[in-house]
């Protein structure tokens, strides 16, 4: 067998390839630049490694740690005296500048009770402590966390009056640490809400969504949840996918860029295969989709959530090309079954005895023979033929067995129609389709048929034919020759219709037929065969061109 | 730049070490690659894995070693290759054939002939393309091996495309009489 030149240099050993790669250039300038900038950018990557930063850490650290250590402790010295001092003086003011205030909670003196109002329902609560002037207490504003506040819901606190100093000083230092944390918490709060101000899911919220989108799960959230990621981290964009998209030769490429940028997409759903969602808009209004089962990527958008329903709007992003798979039989649902001619003809054998049941064995299967209705069979070995059977009323006899040919449009009723009728018929059909199909083998002028056919008359002969085939047409006698006629000097061909002449070889004389016909057979004019076979040698050419009232449907 | 003074370079600079590394030896590691990852990686993993090789050479070669820096870039980018090959495969589910995938390291018992008479025969192949002599050999190498068309073989060549064609047309005439005894067909 020869092998082909890219064959043998992909398949070659490796001497072959290294003498290939030594001898001549891969690619061009801009690639071996390309390769050349992600080598320096992976080298710099790995010159910031930690291994030289180290490196110079252990070489300078024994000169400053000692000062260094003395630094610090002179600085937590400093620190924990000055605090000291700090919480010994007096407070200028006490702390009311943050409103944070929500619920309030009163001490009185001796035996009175303190009630934490709406705690369960507010963020934070303060509880304004007031002392009156003979019990040697001081009024101070106290913080408490919501927490705190929860558990003192519904309890019942009673305060001795004499040891509020204590308390009081006490709940000073509370003060001050809360007053911090409840300055800094609007300050964390508004900076998140700039960020991302994204909230994420608790599991009964997860599985509540779960249950009501079918076969969906949030994988996303499910991560965050679970710890793997945080509820910030990137989700892929529509631009990013879209670069994605441009920038890869296929499928898998744009699959892996998406999955290196958001690892855990935001729902798996889909039955049988994977739909894939990721939420490049935040919400499921706006989302990617890809099907890694028929590798094709889609924008979705919606304004309800719902991605099936009807403000839903698909855009294809991509779809990789797939190999179609014919099927074997792509009209077997519209067919009950199939058979041949032969067993065509079998049954037409049969005549008024056929019956239903005599179509069983050509049915797909037990559900595609039907009792009712009627039931259509592929006739396989021709082109567009098919059987129709309909059974009459509740018995076995048929009311309709017809053939029918959809090529030429023919139909005949095998049942009621005598056998020979039908053979003839079907043989018809088939040397009509047969003609349709075959190749033009030559061309022939209209004036060298009319000769021919007055030299030879009934012994025509293919072989007297040879000089007007196609140089590429190689015949075994046995094959349809179609010549194309066109115009000779004493006879034109007509220009409403195309005109052949065919050639079918026969068994015991050189033609079983020669006829003129145009490209459906829906004109026939036979050149060989007499119309008498006991009067003069008269053909139906003869005829037609003999007739001075008409102009045969061949000639201009 | 013989491999001592890449070497001697690469122990004196990385950077300039590498860049003497990389004009050298970038297009013959990228071959390498390129016929191991052909079909099934893409045109960025190729340059990836080729980086990738060059990048392990610069770093990691000791240049005290007196073997020679084209065969150890020659076998780490077959390596990486297969890795990379591997690697994508796993991804994309494709799995790759098991006689494929060993192939590389184990030759087949029943293969041995034919391998060996094909490497033959690429070997002839490939002198006789070489007697074409320069650029036409050039032309079909990039055309059969690298399956460049002709505008990306005259880039690379620093030619015209239309020049390339003609070539490559006249090339291919002569070849086909240069192989007429061999079963090889164009």
């Amino acid at each position: 067998m020869k092998k082909n030149i890219s064959d043998i240099l992909r398949s070659s050993g490796d001497k072959t390839i290294e003498k290939i790669a030594d001898s001549y250039t891969a690619a061009d300038k801009k690639t071996a630049q390309r390769i050349y900038s992600k080598s320096l950018e992976k080298m710099n990557i790995s010159a910031d490694d930690s291994e030289v930063f180290t490196a110079e850490q252990v070489k300078h650290s024994p000169v400053w740690r000692p000062a260094l250590i003395v630094a610090a402790c002179i600085f937590v010295i400093c620190g924990a005296v000055f605090g000291l001092l700090k919480m010994k003086a007096p407070s200028p003011k006490p702390f009311v500048d943050e409103p944070v205030i929500v619920a309030t909670a009163t001490t009185v003196t001796n035996t009175e009770t303190v009630t934490a109002e709406n705690a369960d329902t507010t963020e934070t609560t303060a509880v304004n402590a007031e002392k009156t002037d003979d019990t040697g207490t001081r009024k101070v504003d106290t913080a408490t966390t919501r927490a705190t506040a929860k558990q003192s819901d519904n309890v019942k606190t009673t305060v001795p009056a004499n040891t509020n100093t204590t308390k009081a000083a006490t709940g000073m230092r509370t003060t001050k640490t809360t007053a911090k944390t409840t300055t800094a918490k609007p300050a964390t709060a508004s900076k998140t809400s700039g960020t991302t101000a994204y909230k994420s899911m608790t599991l009964a919220e997860i599985e509540e969504w779960e249950s009501k989108h079918w076969a969906c799960v949030m994988t996303r959230e499910r991560a965050i949840l679970e710890g793997k990621i945080s509820a910030d981290s990137p989700r892929v964009t529509l631009a990013q996918v879209k670069q994605f998209i441009a920038e890869s030769s296929n499928f898998d490429e744009i699959y892996r860029k998406i999955r290196t940028v958001q690892p855990y997409y935001d729902v798996n759903g889909g039955s049988g295969v994977n739909l894939i969602e990721y939420w490049v808009g935040g919400s499921r209004n706006d989302i990617v989709m890809v099907c890694p089962e028929s590798m094709n990527i889609k924008h979705i958008t919606c304004s309800d959530g719902d991605i099936y329903g009807d403000t839903a709007r698909y855009y294809e992003l991509y779809s990789e090309k797939q190999v179609t798979k014919i099927p074997d039989n792509p009209v077997k649902s519209k067919y009950a079954g199939e058979l041949t001619v032969n067993d065509v003809l079998k049954l037409a054998k049969k005549g008024q005895d056929l019956r239903i049941t005599d179509f069983r064995e050509f049915c797909y299967s037990a559900d595609s023979f039907k009792t009712s209705g009627n039931m259509r069979f592929i006739i396989t070995d021709r082109d567009e033929w098919y059987l129709v059977a309909e059974k009459s009323g509740n018995s076995d006899i048929l009311a309709i067995c017809n053939v029918a040919d959809n090529t030429g449009n023919h139909s005949i009723d095998i049942i009621r129609t005598n056998y020979n009728d039908v053979l003839k018929s079907i043989n018809d059909w088939s040397l009509s389709e047969g003609i349709m199909a075959a190749h033009t083998a030559g061309t022939i002028t209209l004036d060298d048929v009319v000769r021919l056919h007055n030299e030879k008359g009934e012994y025509l002969d293919p072989a007297d034919f040879s000089p007007y085939l196609y140089r590429t047409f190689i015949s075994d006698n046995s094959d349809i020759m179609k010549f194309r006629v066109i115009n000779g000097d004493n006879y034109k061909v007509s220009k409403e219709n195309v005109v052949y002449l065919t050639l079918i070889p026969g068994y015991g004389r050189p033609l079983i037929t020669a006829i003129l016909h145009n490209a459906n057979m829906s004109l026939t004019t036979d050149i060989l065969n007499t119309i008498d076979p006991n009067g003069d040698y008269k053909t139906e050419f003869d005829l037609v061109m003999a007739l001075d009232c008409e102009k045969p449907w061949f000639l201009e | 730049m013989n491999d001592n003074e890449i070497k001697a370079k690469l122990q004196h600079s990385a950077e300039e070490g590498f860049k003497a590394l990389f004009n050298e030896y970038w297009s013959y590691c990228y071959t390498i690659v390129f016929n191991v990852l052909r079909g099934c990686g893409s045109q960025s993993d190729i340059e990836d894995c080729t980086s990738d090789v060059l990048c392990d050479t610069a770093m990691n070669y000791n240049s005290m070693h007196e073997g020679s820096l084209k065969a150890y870039i020659g076998t780490s980018a077959k390596r990486r290759a297969i890795d990379v090959k591997r690697s994508i495969s796993s991804h994309t589910s494709k799995n790759i054939p098991l006689e494929d995938d060993i192939s590389s390291s184990l030759p087949s018992a029943d293969n041995v002939e034919a391998d060996t008479e094909n490497a033959e025969l690429s070997e002839i192949l490939l002198a006789r393309i070489s007697s074409l002599g320069e650029p036409d050999a050039s032309i079909i190498i990039h055309k059969f091996f690298y399956e460049h068309n002709s505008s990306e073989t005259a880039k690379i060549l620093g030619m015209n495309p239309i020049t390339v064609r003609s070539r490559l047309r006249r090339a291919l005439k002569k070849l086909k009489t240069l192989l007429a005894d061999l079963d090889i067909e164009m």
